[in-house]
């Protein structure tokens, strides 16, 4: 029958793997290609340049501006970021005992966007995290009492947070218009997401704020199995379940809020990832969250290749590559629900 | 005077003006098996609830091994007691062992607790209810009797002085019910005190030794079986004509319906 240890052992070796292969593809490709090429030989010498080694060939100043000036932050925005979004993803779905759950989706990033546009709007980078943070845990908050609801439908909590979404979302707009438009970024900037304002400041900034929150969801990871068994199972087992959920979503303000700031509301990671993971790593948080962080991190710097390339010298917004696999995806789990029922 | 694990002194509980438990008061000792019976809607699972620190009295006290319940932190809670909750979900993904697992999260980093310890209990735990052989299998697709026993085994897990138990028989049939019942109220060694929650009278004739009976949140008999389980009350409460008389080989009370 269903032998799962065993079975989860081998799959997450051969997934591991896997995912690792295909990252290491997605930088390589992410580095050498767009409008200005830069072969693989090059590349290389740029890297190690950095690090105080000198090959053979020393690269041109052009390649060393394209790959370590634009390329290798933007690139680890994106993994970073794509990291720390399906780790959030995936413990919001263990927290709520919902398939659908995403940070996005539930109105967390929107309410971010706001905050992050006027921090943009007040003075760069640092200020758009700081804002996004502040906005995104006071959006959980609010998630935290649609989730509270007596008779806690797991389908109406999404559909209120997709309303809350939209509402933050035309909040955003106003913040947008309203402000200097050579100072915050346009619209689409921040509800389509994009990694093209990478910067190696503001991935030092925001690398913080995910280092910390990333352990932190790491660290919930036991308390989240059993969240799984049911709430009220959780808190006959000695789970402060009102503590934990306000701790857990304050944890998902942060970090979402933190990739907002620099990288806008890229949707469909948190639920996408989580999803395709589970059958690989197996139900316990603490393999699926490792396999997230992975996925996540490919998923992005995947979708941000596509946003570059797909139709040069037009650039698009991450966000859209997200939504065209995610948006499918979601209709797929929604009626997988359905039939399970 | 044996040792009183439980101590419950007028509980009320209301919720919006109605009145859902009216001064229960009861004790229950070491080892002692107490049955809360009645008609549905009595007020048998808010008793549970209230006893094991999930619903806040509006008056009254419970004390459970000389603590009050409502000051306990919820790891201290899990620590005095155990719960069994009724309909507890199906859709688990994690393997029967993880979910037997889950009854020593109390006790993780304790001093005198190691992962030893523990796969001890895990595995005499799954053993005693019958669910060894399923220990790698998904609890969500097992039957929901195979389901029942693994949620019973979690409870032998946490090992706990005090076991609150509402219906943990309801997806079993009779034999397994009766089986299951033995495993959780003569838990070979242990003196565990168990408050259960029962629907099937007979069961709760046969394996406790004191019975609670409730009618619209008032406790209207408690007493050994024998005392409780007599015709012109049970008739009454049940609003149905029943008749109690002597099992012809258990010597308990054994209630018909006419």
């Amino acid at each position: 029958m269903t032998d799962v240890t065993d079975a989860f052992r081998m799959r997450r070796r051969l997934g591991v793997a896997a995912l690792l292969l295909a990252l290491g593809a997605v930088g390589a490709a992410s580095l050498g290609l767009g409008a200005v090429r830069v072969d693989p030989a090059e590349v290389w010498s740029v890297l190690v340049g950095q690090l105080g080694i000198e090959l053979g060939s020393t690269p041109s100043d052009q390649a060393v501006a394209v790959v370590w000036g634009l390329r290798a932050p933007r690139l680890l925005m994106g993994l970073v970021v794509g990291a720390a979004l399906a780790v959030t993803g995936a413990g919001l779905q263990g927290l709520l005992r919902n398939d659908l759950a995403d940070p996005h989706l539930l109105g967390i990033g929107p309410g971010a966007a706001i905050g992050a546009a006027i921090g943009a709007a007040l003075g760069g980078v640092q200020a758009a995290i700081a804002g996004g943070v502040m906005t995104g845990v006071l959006a959980a908050f609010f998630v935290r009492r649609l989730a509270r609801t007596r008779t806690p439908d797991p389908n109406r909590l999404i559909l209120a947070g997709v309303a809350l979404g939209a509402t933050l979302s035309a909040w955003v707009g106003f913040v947008v218009f309203g402000a200097d438009r050579a100072v915050v970024p346009p619209i689409e900037f921040w509800l389509l997401g994009s990694l093209s304002g990478s910067t190696w400041r503001g991935l030092g900034t925001v690398a913080v704020f995910l280092g910390f929150g990333v352990i932190a969801l790491f660290g919930t990871s036991r308390t989240l199995d059993l969240m799984v068994l049911g709430h009220r199972e959780a808190s006959h087992l000695g789970v402060d379940v009102e503590l934990f959920t306000t701790i857990h979503l304050i944890i998902t303000g942060v970090v979402v809020g933190a990739t907002v700031g620099v990288a806008g509301v890229i949707v469909f990671v948190g639920l996408l990832v989580p999803q395709l993971l589970k059958p690989i790593t197996g139900p316990f948080h603490r393999h699926l969250m490792w396999g997230c962080l992975l996925g996540g991190a490919l998923f992005v710097a995947g979708a941000d290749l596509v946003a570059r390339l797909a139709i040069e010298p037009v650039e698009l917004p991450v966000g859209l590559v997200t939504s065209i696999l995610g948006g499918p995806m979601f209709l797929w789990i929604v009626s997988r629900r359905r039939r399970d029922a | 005077m044996p040792e009183s694990r439980a101590k419950v002194t007028g509980i009320s509980y209301e919720v919006s003006g109605r009145v859902l438990l009216d001064e229960v008061a009861f004790t229950a000792a070491l080892g002692e098996v107490v049955g809360v019976i009645g008609p549905n809607g009595a007020g048998k699972s808010t008793v549970l609830s209230v006893v094991g620190g999930s619903l806040q009295p509006t008056r009254g006290e419970v004390e459970l091994m000389g603590r009050s319940i409502g000051d306990a932190s919820a790891r201290e809670q899990a620590m005095i007691r155990s719960f069994l909750g009724a309909n507890p979900p199906a859709d688990i993904p994690f393997p029967v062992r993880a979910v037997v697992e889950a009854g020593r999260y109390p006790y993780a980093g304790l001093e005198d607790n190691d992962e030893e310890t523990d796969r001890a209990y895990v595995l005499s735990a799954m053993e005693r209810a019958d669910v060894a052989h399923l220990s790698e299998r998904a609890y969500a697709t097992l039957s929901s009797g195979e389901q029942a026993r693994v949620m019973i085994a979690r409870i032998l897990a946490q090992d706990s002085p005090v076991a609150l138990l509402d219906e943990p028989t309801a997806a079993l049939d009779l034999a397994n019910a009766e089986r299951a019942i033995a495993t959780l109220t003569k838990p070979g060694g242990t003196d565990t005190t168990v408050i259960c929650v029962l629907h099937d009278l007979n069961v709760a004739s046969y394996f406790c030794d004191h019975l609670m009976l409730l009618d619209g949140g008032r406790l209207v008999a408690s007493g050994s079986p024998k005392d409780v389980l007599v015709t012109e009350l049970l008739s009454q409460v049940y609003r149905h004509e029943l008749k109690v008389v002597d099992h012809p080989f258990r010597g308990c009370p054994l209630v018909l319906t006419v």
